[in-house]
């Protein structure tokens, strides 16, 4: 799945933003990107587009172990990506597109570019004290 | 508590971005205040810094130029505030001479606070103008709403690489 694939989810997730009003909601940029950098968890993220399936359900056609899948989908949750609930036996897993949705607008463009700014300064920084 | 908690914040108009780095607040500072530095990370790849002339007083220019796909773009402040290694305040409200800027956007204000054992704690806050300048200022073609967060998130997560 390509990022830009991740537009059919965001648009999905605007319409979710209309219903539950959650155009406040804040989201943590760097949890969301640092989620979305995965391509094993974009692809989770994809196949929950179409609708919540079962934990075991969405590892099958990856042919992961479970507690390496239980492990990207902590880091998507942490996120607001997805949510999971048990119900009996079965742990059930559903997108949260709203939280992608809350990333577009002006302002958490603006949050973007200074997330990713820091970020490369940050990597700047560690290289330049690595050098000297 | 950062020292900029104490701004009356809009939730609509400012962020505040608060990062603890694992540096000194002496080179962050050189990163943010020298050309030769800042072109290393102001902008994501493949865009470039094509110019930067930082004359840093308050008063002095703070101008950058961008090469973003092929289009140049000129991003010409003003610094308002100095302190060597703890704060830098700008703007592009104004131009150097305090020529006051036709469409003004935002003011930038960095603090860098000693947190012992070489970290820093950084914070970035940036005020803009209003909504309706933000909007009009994101029609203009550099902030593309969903593209843009594509692009970024691109560029995240190759440095993550």
């Amino acid at each position: 799945m390509k990022l830009s694939d991740l537009a059919k989810f965001y648009s999905l997730g605007r319409q979710n933003l209309l219903l539950s009003n959650m155009a406040k909601h804040d989201p943590d940029l760097s949890l969301i990107f640092q989620a979305l950098s995965d391509p094993t968890r974009r692809g989770f993220l994809a196949r929950l587009g179409q609708g919540a399936i079962p934990v075991s359900e969405l590892a099958r056609p990856t042919g992961l172990a479970l507690p390496t899948v239980m492990r990207h989908l902590g880091v998507l949750e942490a996120a607001a990506l997805i949510s999971t609930e048990k119900t009996g036996r079965t742990r059930m897993c559903r997108a949260r597109p709203e939280t992608l949705a809350a990333t577009e607008g002006w302002l958490a463009d603006q949050r973007a570019v200074w997330e990713a700014r820091t970020d490369r300064l940050e990597a700047y920084v560690a290289t330049l004290m690595k050098e000297s | 508590m950062t020292p900029d908690c104490k701004l009356d914040l809009n939730p609509e108009t400012d962020l505040v971005l608060v990062r603890e780095i694992n540096a000194p607040r002496e080179i962050l500072y050189t990163c943010w205040t020298t050309p030769e530095h800042l072109v290393h990370w102001f902008v994501p790849k493949p865009h470039k810094v094509t110019a930067c002339a930082l004359d840093v007083r308050p008063g002095g220019k703070c101008n950058t130029t961008f090469d973003v796909d092929g289009t140049e773009m000129q991003n010409n402040g003003v610094y308002l505030e100095v302190i060597p290694n703890e704060k830098l305040v700008f703007t592009d409200t104004y131009t150097e001479g305090w020529r006051p800027n036709p469409e003004p956007f935002m003011t930038a204000i960095l603090t860098f606070e000693d947190i012992g054992n070489g970290r820093t704690r950084y914070t970035a806050v940036a005020r803009h103008r209003s909504k309706e300048t933000a909007e009009s200022h994101k029609q203009m073609g550099f902030y593309d709403g969903w593209g843009t967060v594509v692009t970024q998130l691109e560029e995240y997560a190759q440095g993550l690489k």
